[in-house]
């Protein structure tokens, strides 16, 4: 029985921190029903008016509202949320990953030439044929994840937030890669050659 | 951000620039080698030519791909060969084939120049005409010597053959004394086959 009593303390605890949130009202604020009364919406948040406006005007498009809602408040302990932290990782996250599997892609186009440590612990028989033939797709598929990175970079910047500097390092490095790889395939290759100990 | 993202991008394409000046600055061959020849249909018999002017020259052929770094390091493994038996009476025919996506281009300057031999005369052929060449010998002599690796959709790449003194190419490819790849594996046994055949 008191631990009942406890348990439904802690979840009204919970609701009214929830309710308090401006993070959470700027979320709501963000889904807003179209023609709402903004001086009533303002006054519903008790956010100051310059923050009102940022996170009022902030949200373009689907997707973006969560983000900014985090990401824009000027209040310096919402910011560092460990809730605001995770939703930004997320949106980095989808970038690096994109970006990584880009690299590891267009690696692995030199899978047929190259003795990969991972093909050998995984025992794929014909590995080297596997890679030569789906080559091809291999820099059709790195292509594509360099897009999807880009997109994600490019809606972070509709919604006003910058990628963290991780997930742009990672996309410079990744579309470097690439690009090196479609345009200079024989420097990649002497490289390669090189450092598997065929330096002349 | 912006003016970071410029700096990044001005960086990037200094950096492709940089490459690209590197790369297509020339497909210059090392010196003391004739220039290369693309081959052709038309101009095919230039290869026959060259072939049968050494007659009484030992000549080796090496099939290899310009962006494939097992190949590369095969002609640094042969260039290594080359190094340590100096007899004037061998030719090598390096003929660089077109077996993967990435081989779009020519060889450049940094390919042609991991094979530095003067007697060295390196070839460019985009449609595997000695390959084809070479197939049909090998399908119609029984008793030719069979390499045991390496072809894809039927196309030999990545060998090393080796033609006697007395060997002319006419209707068809002279028989080979050795035929084998890939040629990185099998730089040791050239280096024997050509003691036989060219005492030091």
């Amino acid at each position: 029985m008191k631990s009942r009593q406890k348990r439904g303390k802690k979840q009204k605890f919970k609701r009214e921190n929830i309710a308090d949130d401006p993070a959470q009202k700027a979320v709501e604020l963000q889904t807003r029903k179209p023609g709402a009364d903004k001086s009533k919406l303002m006054q519903r948040s008790g956010l100051p008016s310059r923050a009102f406006d940022r996170v009022y005007d902030s949200g373009v498009g689907p997707g973006c509202q969560q983000i900014d809602a985090y990401r824009n408040l000027p209040i310096d302990r919402y910011r560092n949320r460990r809730s605001g932290r995770l939703e930004s990782l997320m949106g980095d996250w989808k970038t690096t990953g994109a970006s990584v599997g880009a690299i590891f892609a267009s690696v692995l186009t030199l899978g047929c030439c190259l003795p990969l440590p991972f093909i050998g612990a995984a025992g794929v028989a014909g590995a080297s044929v596997f890679f030569a033939g789906a080559r091809p797709w291999l820099l059709g598929l790195s292509v594509v994840l360099l897009g999807v990175g880009f997109f994600q970079v490019y809606r972070g910047l509709r919604c006003r937030t910058g990628p963290s500097k991780w997930a742009m390092a990672c996309l410079v490095v990744s579309t470097f890669t690439v690009v090196v790889l479609l345009l200079f395939p024989q420097v990649v290759a002497v490289l390669f050659a090189n450092l598997l100990g065929g330096r002349r | 951000m912006k003016k970071r993202l410029s700096l990044i991008a001005a960086l990037f394409i200094v950096g492709l620039l940089t490459l690209a000046w590197h790369f297509y600055r020339g497909k210059t061959v090392p010196a003391g080698q004739p220039p290369l020849v693309s081959l052709t249909a038309q101009n095919f018999d230039q290869l026959r030519s060259a072939f049968n002017a050494s007659v009484g020259d030992v000549r080796v052929v090496l099939l290899l791909s310009p962006t494939c770094p097992t190949c590369l390091r095969g002609s640094a493994a042969v260039e290594n060969v080359l190094k340590q038996n100096r007899n004037p009476h061998l030719r090598v025919f390096a003929i660089w084939e077109a077996m993967l996506p990435t081989d779009y281009a020519s060889p450049g300057t940094l390919v042609l120049g991991r094979l530095s031999d003067p007697r060295v005369a390196q070839y460019w052929d985009k449609n595997h005409l000695f390959a084809l060449e070479l197939a049909r010998k090998l399908g119609s002599d029984a008793d030719h010597p069979q390499p045991g690796c390496c072809t894809r959709d039927g196309i030999h790449w990545d060998e090393i053959i080796v033609y006697n003194q007395d060997a002319r190419w006419d209707a068809q490819l002279p028989r080979a004394v050795f035929v084998e790849g890939p040629v990185v594996d099998n730089a040791p046994d050239l280096s024997e086959v050509m003691a036989r055949l060219l005492p030091i």
